[in-house]
């Protein structure tokens, strides 16, 4: 058997050329984090204009209006929607204003222990449903058109569904209706697991081990790589920056109130009733039938919190006929923070909005007229 | 049995001889004390008696030293001849009760011991990559199977007096921790399983290469190759029916020890009169109901005004 030749020169010399670039890179790394870093988050203007409890409504006007009807946006319980305003030039709040679209965005706070008790139904037919009787009383105007993310969306489909009369279009976004599949992590370990004792346990479900959850979803991505990532450009201000803004985003994890962290966890994961229009929200069946306008449904290829498969029955399953299913080939952020995306989703919203805005106008002035 | 009597009585002997020493051992210092206790004024006398103007602070010594002598007549009595047979049997008794009553656990302690060597011997064996279906989990139980059957019964056991309560609680917050700790052990054995894995692929991987003659120059190709690798082996993981069960086992078992922390913490702020957080969630709750009760008469009273005024 031939011996096999370790090139120790070429090691060494390897060695050599890594010391010196290992060094210069850290002595500009280190001035870069000592200096005054740009990593400020949700930098576009806003005015709050209503608050409950722990709830406020941020109203961000544009410079000029093309829509009539406002559009309200709602955020999952999970994380903040700061992600929806990361950085200058990668923030879908500006996008949307840059389109003449007028955004008010629920804000849910910080949940504290004496919040443990409040459900799905307080927060859509409690703190949404007043927030959409404010907007409309506001503006002037009947109805809202609704843009839901993640849990969000699950909590706008539920006002839709109840309130049909309040929504004049429904954008849905990375929303999982569809909890029977084994596609996604979360889907398997929550089906699986008992993991609605911890609401009863903590009193409300504490973000932080949400956030570990997360993290254990691909723990070699994001616990090593991202880091090595880190490591590998952090003499480079701009990545820096961008890094930190992430870091600060997503670590910023409210807690969940409890009921609501159990109802979702056994009557969506666990029993799926949603999407069989068997959810009971305070008293009343959830129909998705009665969300009769106009829907369109965003999700990620590659998302591994919310699959494909959870996202891609409900334009099925509504009693709309005018709806619109568009899968971007990224993850479960993807959709607001990559470049590319961003070029694309907030202009579709809003031209699609503003299309049946014209269409539900020539439609009312045809009646007048007849 | 003469042998044994025999050695019975130099036992007794050695023993009588010794307590005579250390009588007269203390008897001098105690000797010794007085006199230096009257050399500066203090008059003490063993044989001064109740009536004496000093004996009375010395109670105490006067009581060790009856004591002394009541343990000194009770030995001597035990190594007396006629009562040594009856002391060996009853050291005899107690040795077989003893053993007898460890017998089991011993047993029990064994079989966990060949278990163990059993698990350590596989850990030299080649693990399958990519595959988590013979995962050496058999330790984890092994020790749960031990603690629920040989140790937990001592923290089961009913506490007396006073303290009860907050003993019985104590102990069972040392069983629950116990068993949430030797979860969260195994949930972070099967942490390290993926990257025990990507390093026996990596390690072929590299060893193929070299006897091709080839070396990548460019290491962060090889970690890109190895997160890779580790990346799947994770998902491999994850997906296991066996890192569910484990999953859910450990939060299962945190549930049931955090429960019960509250309960030994909530003595501790009773007794300094601050409200527990259960005490509070009460409140909470009464908050809750009455804000929803508050805003549907809101509504209603709004409804009616409503038709009032059309």
């Amino acid at each position: 058997m031939s011996q096999v030749k370790i090139p120790v020169d070429l090691i060494l010399k390897n060695i050599e050329q890594n010391r010196k670039s290992t060094r210069s890179k850290l002595k500009k790394a280190s001035t870069i984090l000592t200096s005054k870093l740009d990593t400020e988050i949700s930098t576009t203007p806003y005015e709050v204009v209503y608050e409950e409890d722990r709830v406020s409504l941020k109203h961000y006007r544009p410079e000029k209006i093309r829509l009539k009807t406002p559009l309200l946006v709602i955020y999952a319980l999970i994380n903040r929607e700061t992600m929806l305003d990361l950085q200058p030039q990668r923030s879908v709040v500006e996008s949307l204003l840059k389109q003449g679209v007028e955004v008010f965005m629920v804000d849910w706070g910080y949940p504290t222990r004496k919040d443990q008790f409040l459900t799905i139904g307080d927060h859509v037919n409690g703190y949404i449903a007043n927030i959409v009787e404010f907007i409309c009383k506001k503006n002037g105007v009947p109805q809202v058109n609704i843009m839901g993310i993640c849990m969000g969306g699950v909590f706008s489909v539920i006002y839709t569904a109840l309130h049909a009369d309040r929504v004049k279009n429904l954008v849905t976004t990375v929303t999982p209706t569809n909890f029977d599949t084994d596609k996604g992590l979360l889907n398997i370990w929550m089906k699986q697991t008992d993991a609605q004792i911890l609401g009863d346990v903590y009193a409300n479900m504490p973000g932080d081990i949400m956030n570990l959850g997360f993290l254990l979803l691909n723990p070699a991505r994001l616990m090593i790589d991202k880091y090595v990532g880190f490591l590998q450009n952090m003499d480079d201000k701009t990545y820096v920056e961008n890094f930190i803004r992430m870091e600060k985003w997503i670590f910023d994890s409210p807690d969940v109130p409890a009921a609501t962290f159990k109802q979702f966890i056994g009557d969506l994961y666990k029993k799926n009733l949603l999407i069989q229009s068997k959810l009971v929200i305070d008293g009343e069946v959830v129909n998705l039938k009665k969300i009769t306008m106009p829907v369109l449904n965003f999700y990620g290829k590659f998302d591994h919190l919310v699959p494909p498969e959870a996202c891609d029955l409900f334009t099925s399953k509504v009693g709309s006929r005018d709806t619109e299913d568009i899968c971007f080939d990224t993850g479960h952020i993807g959709i607001y923070v990559s470049s590319k995306c961003q070029r694309e989703f907030a202009p579709k919203i809003a031209d699609w909005l503003l299309a049946r805005e014209v269409e539900h106008v020539q439609m009312e002035l045809n009646y007048a007229q007849k | 049995m003469a042998g044994t009597t025999r050695q019975e009585n130099e036992f007794g002997g050695l023993m009588e001889s010794w307590m005579e020493i250390a009588q007269s051992f203390w008897q001098n210092i105690g000797g010794s004390q007085e006199e230096t206790l009257s050399g500066i004024g203090l008059n003490f006398s063993s044989d001064t008696g109740e009536e004496g103007p000093d004996g009375e602070k010395y109670k105490t010594y006067k009581t060790w030293e009856t004591t002394f002598s009541n343990f000194n007549s009770l030995l001597a009595m035990m190594m007396a001849p006629e009562n040594q047979e009856n002391l060996a049997k009853n050291f005899l008794a107690f040795s077989e009760g003893l053993t007898e009553a460890t017998g089991e656990s011993l047993e029990n302690i064994a079989e966990f011991q060949s278990q163990m060597v059993r698990s350590f011997s596989k850990v030299g064996e080649h693990t399958k990559a990519y595959n988590f279906d013979d995962l050496d989990r058999s330790v984890f139980t092994s020790f749960r199977e031990l603690y629920t059957t040989e140790f937990q019964k001592y923290l089961q056991m009913p506490k007396l007096g006073l303290p009860r309560e907050f003993q019985e609680r104590l102990s069972l917050l040392t069983d629950k921790s116990n068993l949430f700790s030797s979860y969260l052990i195994e949930l972070f054995y099967l942490f390290s399983l993926p990257f025990e894995k990507t390093n026996r692929v990596m390690q072929q991987k590299i060893k193929q290469m070299l006897e091709k003659g080839e070396f990548s120059e460019d290491s962060k190709q090889t970690y890109n190759e190895w997160i890779k690798v580790l990346e799947g082996h994770f998902m491999e993981l994850l997906k296991s029916a066996e890192y569910t069960e484990v999953l859910n086992n450990t939060i299962t078992s945190l549930a049931d020890y955090k429960s019960v922390k509250s309960d030994v913490t909530d003595i501790f702020l009773k007794e300094l009169q601050i409200p527990t957080s259960r005490d509070m969630d009460e409140v909470y709750k009464d908050l809750y109901q009455m804000k929803k009760k508050i805003s549907e008469l809101s509504r209603q009273v709004e409804k009616l005004q409503h038709e009032l005024k059309a």
